[in-house]
């Protein structure tokens, strides 16, 4: 009878020892995995969204979307702070895309301020050669029309300057890869 | 005997501590993080079909219709924010014109048609101002 009380307490002890264990092995081997790959992919679809409504959609849109843009990358970035270089250069375009649409819409001062944080951030993502005229080129719109027949062929490769990586050019999962 | 019994209790009650516990660990992540799980699924989808896509392959509309049927499942999950339902009505239309595009190659020119207007009419609740086939498939090859 003893024995077995022993047993028992010992088989209590170890199953409460195991539940951090349990916990330990499911963030490590699937969760911590799954998350960082399922945030990294929402802040990239939000990102090629918003690029795509600076594009398309009508001005008001397009600032929303930046706006919301930037919003969930500051948001990711302080979810995790070691956020790579990547996404800190699509947060960058995104403030260069708004200040050309502050601009356009006559907000001088506001499309100052997000122009000067757009120049800092792609600094700070290590696009050191980035200036305000680079900006501007880079985002002058270039909208070939193609037909269906073409439509699945590869686009040509978007001219590269200097340290600066494409405003369409590096998401992990959306519809930038196409 | 006594202290072989008092192992295997030992190893037994912690084998099920751990699996009781990775359960309950996971079963609230996948809770508290639906949304963010479905992206994790729709960032391998939506890479392989549009790979696919590009590279002309046989099984690209099979991967196009799973990934859409993601964006639009993923669209449906409760309390999403509204930018990130309007990103993934985006995909949804994007990905529609790509089907389009490619049952028009096999010649089911209605088919392509409803997708068409289908990838229209997702870009149009999301504010895009030009909804010409040609700005469509200019956005899909971009």
């Amino acid at each position: 009878m003893k024995t077995i009380r022993i047993v028992d307490l010992l088989f209590l002890l170890a199953t409460l020892l195991g539940l951090p264990v349990g916990y330990y092995v499911a963030h490590q081997k699937y969760i911590d995995n799954e998350k960082a790959a399922g945030m990294l992919s929402e802040e990239a679809t939000v990102d090629d969204f918003a690029k795509k409504e600076f594009l398309y959609a009508d001005p008001q849109r397009a600032r929303n979307a930046l706006a919301f843009a930037i919003k969930i990358h500051q948001d990711m970035q302080t979810a995790n702070p070691s956020s790579g270089a990547a996404q800190k250069m699509d947060l960058g375009w995104c403030y260069a895309e708004l200040a050309l649409l502050e601009e356009s819409g006559g907000s001088a001062e506001a499309a100052k301020k997000d122009m000067a944080q757009a120049v800092q951030t792609l600094k700070d993502a290590g696009a050191s050669g980035t200036t305000e005229f680079i900006i501007r080129q880079k985002l002058q719109p270039k909208q070939p029309a193609i037909t269906p027949a073409d439509a699945t062929s590869q686009p040509a490769a978007a001219p590269q300057l200097d340290g600066v990586q494409s405003p369409n050019g590096n998401s992990p999962s959306s519809d930038k890869q196409s | 005997m006594k202290i072989l019994l008092r192992i295997l209790g030992m190893i037994l009650g912690l084998a099920i501590g751990a699996a009781a516990g990775g359960y309950f660990t996971y079963a609230r992540y996948a809770g508290q993080f639906e949304l963010v799980r479905t992206f994790a699924t729709i960032a391998n989808s939506s890479a392989t079909s549009l790979d696919e896509f590009n590279q002309k392959s046989d099984n690209a509309k099979k991967d196009l219709v799973a990934t859409l049927s993601l964006y639009e499942g993923a669209g449906e999950t409760p309390n999403v924010e509204v930018g990130v339902r309007k990103a993934l009505r985006m995909n949804s239309g994007l990905i529609e014109a790509r089907l389009s595009v490619l049952e028009e190659k096999e010649g089911n020119i209605p088919r392509s048609k409803a997708y068409m207007l289908k990838a229209q009419d997702d870009l149009k609740s999301v504010g895009w101002a030009d909804l010409s086939d040609e700005t469509v498939l200019q956005a899909i090859k971009k």
